[in-house]
């Protein structure tokens, strides 16, 4: 079992503070997925940090983002589940035999979702069951085992962390393989929402990537676990699980990268001023706007990076700040790559100008020339305002 | 002093003869008295008729005598959904699955005031921990390895359960058809599962039972002498409470591994 440090008393209550009111989330594997495409930004970094739920910091505001699954999902993903594991996991059984090509008909299952409490204590019996397992791996076992719900502890930016894996097949040709349910149907042989794939991919990676870690802190050769991992899902329109396996190899390396790079705990904790606090922008009884004027100046004091592309599919704050950079017709507004075209202009109204030919300050002098240029071809090529002629879309 | 009185009297005396001859006069007595609806024979002109009666299931019994029952004649560890399928067609009494958590609990504060019940209802306890499974339900006589749930313990009680249901529906097709008729769907559906089970519209309960065995044995190889070792431990381990409600253990310090 890994021992980790107790965080620094000063950093939590720092931390603690930061959050005020606002809603606390665990780190799980979403979690991190979401905070991997923002981590540049450092107010998302020290959300992150401080476990803020940025989805639900904005709460009753008109900038709170649709997050979060539809009820019909989670409905359809609680049924395809009892599928799998209904008549003592026959399903299952059957559906990674036929996959995996190795009998699990005596295959010993740990349901690790039964028995154990719903809280830290029973997490941390049951990283322990799948660490004495998983190790098992070195002595060949007879037959497969399954653990249903296996969870690995990690140590994300200093704090331990559980993480809670779907499946995983140990033994089967010697190696131990992640598998990850989901209840969106392949039809045809094709995925029905590639993001979906995706982030359930990466999902199963980060499995493999603390799996390897488990064994390396059990002393068993972490290259037991398999660089491949499964995925079950429905076929076609019905809810007849079968079995899909991936090759996830680079995907491992990129989440390695990525964990490495998140932010240590006690360093945000030291480096974040004593001024930033989410207790207002969370805080319901405060009328809208005084709790996004708070949120805008938490990432003025701060900084904010806003990438349209990452940040509106993964960031709750990301209206806000898209709020915001337009207010001030911000040419990060429009993303990362203009804004970093445009060195020295203030605004995007400015851009306008200086695209019709206004004269720029020695600061906007680079960008200013191939804006002039750029705003000329345009006016040759566009008819100008009040012509005859009706634009085609 | 009352005609009937007077009878007991007699009869306490020891008078065989006297307590005879008041009881015919007081038969005579009766007999001579009016009819008290004062219309002599009663008249009743309705043509008779044949109403089918369906006999409403016993009253009285309980929603926990009905569990409990049911989940006797299963004998292993069951899932609710199955408990009250299984007790709907065999004693026609629906119990829904939702109601047996708060079942559980009022079965939980009896044993707590110490109420003389011979079972109880109690969950089945996972074999590493000792921690209660709520899903799955035990009766608090059956022997600790039969409540404790291993690596192979759900499906082995799945398939156990199949064929002694399976055993259940023959007999009753014999004696009970419109039971059997409730309890085959059931049945079929546990059998789904099994390989070689089901072949077929029809289900055929030897074969059922056949299948569930053949698979059962090998399995039962593998969970018996599991089940066997985690009952030993807990019995040198936890004290009786315990071993039939779950172990109790605290809540581990916050970073504390």
């Amino acid at each position: 079992m890994t021992r980790h440090q107790q965080p620094d008393p000063a950093a939590a209550t720092a931390l603690a503070r930061v959050r005020g009111q606002a809603p606390e989330i665990r780190a799980n594997v979403r979690r991190l997925a979401a905070f991997a495409s923002v981590h540049s930004c450092p107010t998302a970094a020290v959300a992150f940090a401080a476990r803020i739920d940025t989805n639900r910091v904005l709460a009753g505001t008109t900038m709170e983002m649709p997050f979060g699954q539809s009820p019909f999902a989670i409905g359809r993903g609680v049924a395809f589940e009892a599928i799998l594991r209904r008549h003592g996991h026959a399903e299952l059984r059957r559906v990674l035999a036929t996959g995996l090509d190795t009998d699990f008909t005596f295959a010993a299952i740990e349901n690790l979702r039964e028995g154990y409490q719903p809280n830290r204590t029973g997490l941390r019996m049951r990283a322990t069951v799948t660490q004495t397992r998983m190790a098992e791996i070195a002595g060949g076992p007879a037959e497969p085992v399954v653990l249903d719900g296996a969870v690995l502890e990690a140590d994300i930016g200093g704090l331990p962390a559980f993480f809670e894996a779907d499946e995983m097949a140990i033994g089967v040709g010697g190696q131990i393989i992640v598998g990850e349910n989901k209840s969106w149907p392949v039809v045809d042989g094709k995925p029905t929402d590639e993001d979906a794939l995706g982030a359930a991919l990466d999902q199963a990676a980060t499995y493999v990537l603390l799996g390897r870690q488990t064994l390396g802190q059990a002393g068993v050769d972490p290259a037991c676990m398999s660089d491949s991992v499964v995925l079950v899902t429905p076929r076609n329109t019905g809810l007849a699980p079968s079995l899909h396996r991936q090759d996830v190899a680079s995907r491992i390396r990129r989440i390695d990268r990525l964990l490495s790079a998140v932010p240590d705990v006690q360093e945000t904790a030291a480096s974040t001023p004593q001024s930033v606090t989410f207790d207002a922008v969370a805080d319901k009884t405060l009328p809208e706007t005084v709790r996004l004027e708070a949120f805008g100046e938490i990432t003025d004091v701060l900084g904010r990076v806003y990438e349209p592309a990452s940040c509106l599919t993964s960031c709750g704050f990301a209206w806000a700040c898209r709020h915001r950079l337009f207010a001030d017709a911000n040419p990060g507004l429009v993303g990362g790559q203009v804004a970093r075209a445009l060195p020295g202009i203030a605004s995007l109204s400015r851009v306008a100008e200086l695209g019709q030919g206004a004269p720029a300050s020695p600061a906007e002098e680079p960008a200013a020339v191939p804006l002039a240029r750029a705003g000329r071809f345009y006016d040759e090529v566009m008819p100008a305002p009040g012509a005859s002629q009706r634009r085609t879309a | 002093m009352s005609l009937a009185r007077r009878i007991v009297d007699a009869i306490g005396a020891g008078d065989r003869e006297e307590a005879l001859r008041l009881t015919r006069e007081l038969e005579r007595t009766l007999s001579d008295a009016p009819d008290p609806t004062g219309q002599g024979t009663p008249s009743f002109d309705a043509q008779p008729a044949v109403v089918p009666m369906r006999h409403a299931p016993a009253p009285g019994r309980s929603s926990r005598q009905v569990v409990a029952g049911a989940l006797a004649e299963i004998g292993v560890a069951c899932r609710a959904r199955v408990v009250t399928d299984y007790a709907d067609a065999r004693f026609g009494q629906r119990v829904e699955p939702r109601t047996l958590a708060a079942l559980r609990r009022d079965e939980r504060r009896a044993w707590d005031k110490g109420s003389a019940r011979p079972t109880y209802l109690v969950p089945a306890l996972e074999g590493r921990y000792f921690q209660p499974v709520r899903g799955l339900l035990t009766l608090s006589d059956w022997a600790l390895e039969r409540r404790l749930i291993g690596p192979w313990s759900e499906r082995a009680d799945h398939l156990a359960a199949t064929a002694q249901l399976a055993r259940q529906l023959a007999w009753l097709s014999e004696r009970d058809t419109a039971v059997a008729e409730r309890l085959a769907p059931v049945v079929a559906d546990m059998a789904a599962s099994i390989p070689g089970a089901v072949d077929g519209p029809g289900l055929d309960t030897a074969r059922v039972e056949g299948a569930a065995q053949a698979e059962l044995v090998p399995l039962a190889a593998r969970d018996e002498p599991w089940r066997r070792e985690a009952a030993s431990r807990a019995r040198t381990q936890l004290p009786r409470e315990q071993q039939l409600w779950g172990a109790t253990i605290g809540v581990v310090a916050e970073g504390d591994a």
